[in-house]
């Protein structure tokens, strides 16, 4: 379980742990039924507050995404991937926000964006392989 | 690291091309800082000593005695760093340097390179010196010169035998042997006996030379092909040079242990102080004399006047010192370990009272007696006052405490900083340096027979200054216990059985103002003062048990 | 370890209306009043000579407050010193401990005064920080001491860690040290750390809550969680260029130029939108500023008000 803190983006850091982990289930890295890493663990692998992971493991416990056995330890959830489409869309739609910002910064309308997407797409073949390939 | 490394691989290539010389290069580079100093020394001090001496032609002060004193001071200093000068504990005991243990050379040879090319040295050393206090001081050689050499050598193969020798158990017995007789017999031969031993005066020097040099070469041999194993002895000395405290189970006990452990320097530095100030006072008085034409006389015709001066001066000093120590503690700020701590302000204040008081007491104690010793030898060597017309009319008009804590703050000014330079050594070294040059330079209107008595004080100090270091250690690291009053014993009480009558036997008489007499009751009774002052947690201990 | 919400209402430290002057006009601390939660670990930040030290040193007792009330434990640091102190470990910000001493006898020397005084964990913490038991004070590095400090400050495992500007002048690995010795101590059940800092990232790793002082006034004190809720960081962007920043309702600091500006604000972020867009902007992004922001943003108004 790879996860990336930045205490600089003005993120809190339990979201950032929370939309992590999500994208981590969204992406198939993490399977249902995965153990992970305990909050001390993860803390002490992370240099950060134990209660701001407790935190980011109760949202996602409350979001269906992990289950906590008890005295065993906390898993992704069986149901975590149906979930995950929803998570998709709104990684996306944080990606999009920026891209947005950028085209109007540098004055590109919106339908061009939308064409370069297009073109890029096709020059990446992107579409006819695998879905879920990824890092 | 790195200019180490290119040092090592310069020192290699210079051996492939000629051995001898690399070997030679490199002595010389790692030993002409010594060479600078043992001339600076004799240059700066010893000159002017032995000079200012010539001048007063005092009977204390013979320029013959202070010039040889001075002289030894100095090859005796220059000995200890030829013999410590290395970067590590290790590198001392093997006698050689790391660098140099890789070279492709058979150990013998590389020790015996080592052991020449510094006795050699030292040899040269006393024989420049020699020649340049000779040529200076022209009235009378003072020194002579085959003399000065044989001693030099005589002083560097002792001191590179007890540095190369230490803690292995063989050798310590020799060496303890060579101590016992030979060091004696070299002097009263030297300095006392010439019309006894007649022709053969350098028979047992050279002994003494054969015999140490032996020891120091085998010891360091011995080094190398154990690899520095130790013998019961160097253990016994290694943990008592280590403070492996036991585990403090009260807030007191660590406490108190800091206190001390703070102070702990502070019978070393009081002596390194007395003797700083004895020779700055003479020193002073004798520059004063000498280019001011100015002389100092102390109108001091009684024991009672004597000590006004002693009393306020101790005072002085004693209080200075531990404002100084004080100050010293507040730059360092150990408050935090000391103030943080969850124990009540009061018990602070009384674990501090405690130790500030024994330890007040204590250094007044030694300085009273020092001091006493300081302004008699003053007294009787009668230095004239009369010449320095303030210091006259402060001394007739007000009262001689007055001059006394003037001249106290002098010397102490001039002193603090001697005594820092010299804080580099290890403390008892330089004790026994210091008051050994003291006692020479003090102990000659006993007449000839002197000599004996300065080899009683010179071994006899060391015992007393070594067991009252064995009792502070083993107090400070709280392993006072019936072992260390037993050791103590079983080594002080023959010690001064023998040493008392022999100084008795010497001098006639037996005086209480003799620094070494009243040195060695100190040292007796400081033993069971301790044991008492620590009866209560000893008892406790044993039933403990 | 268990889950356990931040908002324990246990209180370790609790300062009151506290006011220190040094001298007649040196103003270190200006009626500073805040509460350490137990369990949390609570970050002081502000730039050098802000306060914080003094602070600690009140709560250590080491000063008398001149006006407010101090309390740590429940007990008055002045009053009852050494129940304060027993449960305190200290690590101060220059490490000041004895060159002489070595570390085993400084370990020695320490475990003296507490009870709770844990060997195993002491050997452990040698071991992990790799320090010799016969190395001297004085020859070990900045880091070396500061974790020597650290180990003496630990091992009685206190229920409250005070740590003054731990991270200073040390390189990351020590630093790490430090971090993961903070974590360790939350994760244990019930301990609490206070520690200052102005490496404002590491702050925001570690910490629960934050008071921010500035001059010797609290400025901010609350969770972090709360502050990053209430401070937004919006991005503008203008058709006609402004020559200088708009007056923005609840706005810390306004940074930009021409075209493109930046505002951060706390709270009032409707009452902001609406000004913003009567000016005649559009919001282009709105975040969450990082802690860095908003300190720089709060040292940034004080200034102007200064000023004006």
């Amino acid at each position: 379980m790879h996860i990336h803190i930045s205490p600089k983006n003005g993120v809190p850091l339990y979201l950032q742990i929370v939309n992590q982990v999500k994208y981590l289930v969204a992406s198939g890295v993490l399977k249902s039924g995965d153990e992970i890493l305990p909050i001390r663990g993860l803390a002490e692998k992370l240099l950060i507050n134990p209660n701001t992971v407790a935190r980011a493991y109760r949202e996602l416990e409350t979001a269906g995404i992990l289950v906590k056995r008890l005295g065993a330890g906390t898993y992704v959830s069986a149901e975590g991937s149906p979930l995950a489409w929803s998570e998709r869309l709104k990684i996306l739609g944080e990606r999009a926000t920026g891209l947005l910002t950028e085209a109007h910064q540098l004055g590109v309308p919106v339908e061009q964006l939308i064409e370069l997407i297009q073109k890029r797409s096709q020059e990446l073949a992107w579409n006819e392989t695998e879905g879920s390939k990824h890092e | 690291m790195v200019s180490q490394a290119i040092r090592t691989r310069a020192l290699r290539s210079m051996f492939r091309a000629s051995p001898v010389f690399a070997l030679l290069w490199e002595q010389w580079r790692v030993t002409r800082g010594v060479m600078l100093f043992a001339v600076a020394v004799t240059l700066g001090i010893a000159l002017p000593l032995h000079f200012a001496a010539a001048y007063i032609r005092s009977p204390l002060l013979d320029p013959s005695f202070v010039s040889l004193g001075a002289y030894f001071f100095s090859l005796l200093v220059v000995a200890i760093f030829f013999a410590v000068d290395y970067s590590s504990v290790d590198e001392v005991r093997l006698g050689i340097a790391a660098r140099q243990q890789l070279l492709p050379m058979r150990r013998a040879w590389l020790v015996l390179g080592h052991f020449a090319y510094r006795v050699g040295m030292m040899g040269a050393l006393a024989a420049a010196l020699g020649l340049v206090v000779n040529a200076l001081y022209s009235r009378e050689a003072t020194i002579p010169f085959e003399d000065g050499v044989t001693l030099a050598v005589c002083i560097m193969t002792y001191v590179l035998a007890i540095s190369w020798t230490v803690g292995r158990n063989g050798l310590s017995v020799g060496f303890v042997t060579a101590l016992v007789l030979v060091w004696p017999m070299y002097f009263s031969s030297l300095y006392v006996a010439h019309g006894v031993f007649g022709q053969g005066r350098y028979t047992p020097p050279l002994l003494f030379m054969a015999i140490c040099s032996v020891m120091a070469i085998g010891g360091a041999l011995q080094c190398h092909t154990t690899g520095g194993r130790t013998s019961a002895a160097s253990r016994f000395v290694e943990r008592e040079a280590t403070s492996h405290t036991s585990k403090f189970t009260s807030p007191e006990q660590a406490l108190r242990w800091l206190e001390w452990r703070r102070r702990g320097l502070v019978f070393p530095v009081v002596t390194i102080l007395l003797g700083a100030s004895y020779l700055s006072f003479i020193l002073i008085v004798i520059l004063l004399d000498h280019y001011a034409g100015l002389t100092l006389r102390v109108s001091l015709s009684t024991p009672d006047a004597l000590l006004g001066w002693i009393v306020p001066g101790a005072a002085i000093i004693t209080g200075m010192y531990h404002l100084f120590d004080d100050w010293r503690r507040s730059q360092s700020g150990q408050d935090s370990l000391v103030y943080l701590k969850p124990i009540p302000f009061s018990e602070i204040l009384r674990n501090r009272l405690r130790v500030r008081i024994t330890s007040v007491l204590t250094t007044f104690g030694m300085l009273s007696i020092l001091c006493a010793n300081l302004f008699l030898i003053a007294w009787s060597a009668g230095i004239p006052l009369e010449k320095w017309p303030i210091i006259h009319e402060a001394v007739s008009s007000i009262a001689t405490p007055i001059a006394g804590i003037i001249l106290s703050i002098l010397v102490f000014a001039g002193f603090v900083s001697v005594c820092w330079a010299l804080m580099g050594l290890p403390p008892i070294v330089v004790g026994v340096i210091v008051l050994w040059c003291c006692l020479r330079l003090a102990g000659q209107s006993y007449g000839p027979s002197m000599d004996s008595v300065f080899v009683v004080y010179g071994v006899g100090l060391t015992v007393v200054l070594a067991l009252l270091y064995y009792a502070v250690a083993a107090w400070r690291k709280r392993t006072f216990t019936r072992k260390t009053v037993l050791v103590w014993c079983g080594l002080s009480v023959p010690f001064a059985m023998l040493a008392v009558p022999w100084a008795w036997m010497i001098r006639g008489s037996l005086d209480l103002d003799d620094v070494f007499v009243t040195g060695s009751a100190l040292a007796l009774g400081l033993g069971p003062a301790l044991a008492v002052f620590h009866y209560a947690s000893w008892v406790k201990r044993l039933r403990s048990r | 370890m268990s889950e356990r919400t931040v908002a324990d209402h246990e209180t370790v430290a609790e300062v009151e209306g506290l006011t220190r002057r040094f001298g007649r006009t040196t103003l270190a601390l200006d009626n500073v009043s805040l509460r350490v939660p137990k369990g949390s670990v609570f970050g002081l930040v502000g730039e050098n000579g802000a306060g914080k030290t003094t602070l600690i040193k009140h709560l250590l007792g080491q000063y008398k407050p001149q006006s407010g009330t101090v309390r740590v434990f429940g007990e008055s640091p002045i009053e009852a010193p050494e129940k304060v102190l027993a449960g305190i470990g200290y690590l101060s910000e220059d490490h000041d401990l004895p060159g002489w001493m070595r570390i085993d006898e400084l370990i020695n020397y320490t475990q003296a005064f507490y009870p709770d005084w844990d060997d195993t964990y002491a050997e452990h913490l040698l071991k992990t920080f790799e320090l010799q038991p016969e190395a001297k004070i004085k020859t070990l590095s900045r880091g070396q001491r500061a974790q020597a400090g650290l180990l003496t400050a630990l091992a009685h495992r206190p229920p409250l860690l005070l740590l003054d500007e731990p991270s200073a002048g040390l390189d990351a690995v020590v630093r790490r040290d430090i971090l993961g010795a903070v974590i360790r101590t939350v994760a244990d059940e019930g301990r609490t750390v206070l520690f200052s800092s102005h490496l404002l990232d590491e702050v925001e790793r570690v910490a629960d809550y934050i008071a921010m002082i500035s001059k010797g006034k609290l400025v901010l004190c609350d969770s972090l969680d709360a502050i990053k809720a209430k401070h937004h960081s919006l991005t503008l962007h203008v058709e006609q260029p402004w020559t200088k920043p708009p007056t923005v309702p609840g706005a810390l600091a306004v940074t930009g130029g021409g075209r493109d500006w930046t505002v951060v604000t706390d709270g009032r972020i409707e009452e902001a939108r609406t000004a913003i867009r009567t000016l005649g902007a559009t919001i282009l992004e709105e975040t969450t500023p990082s802690l860095e922001d908003i300190f720089v943003a709060r040292s940034g108004r004080r200034s102007i008000l200064e000023e004006g």
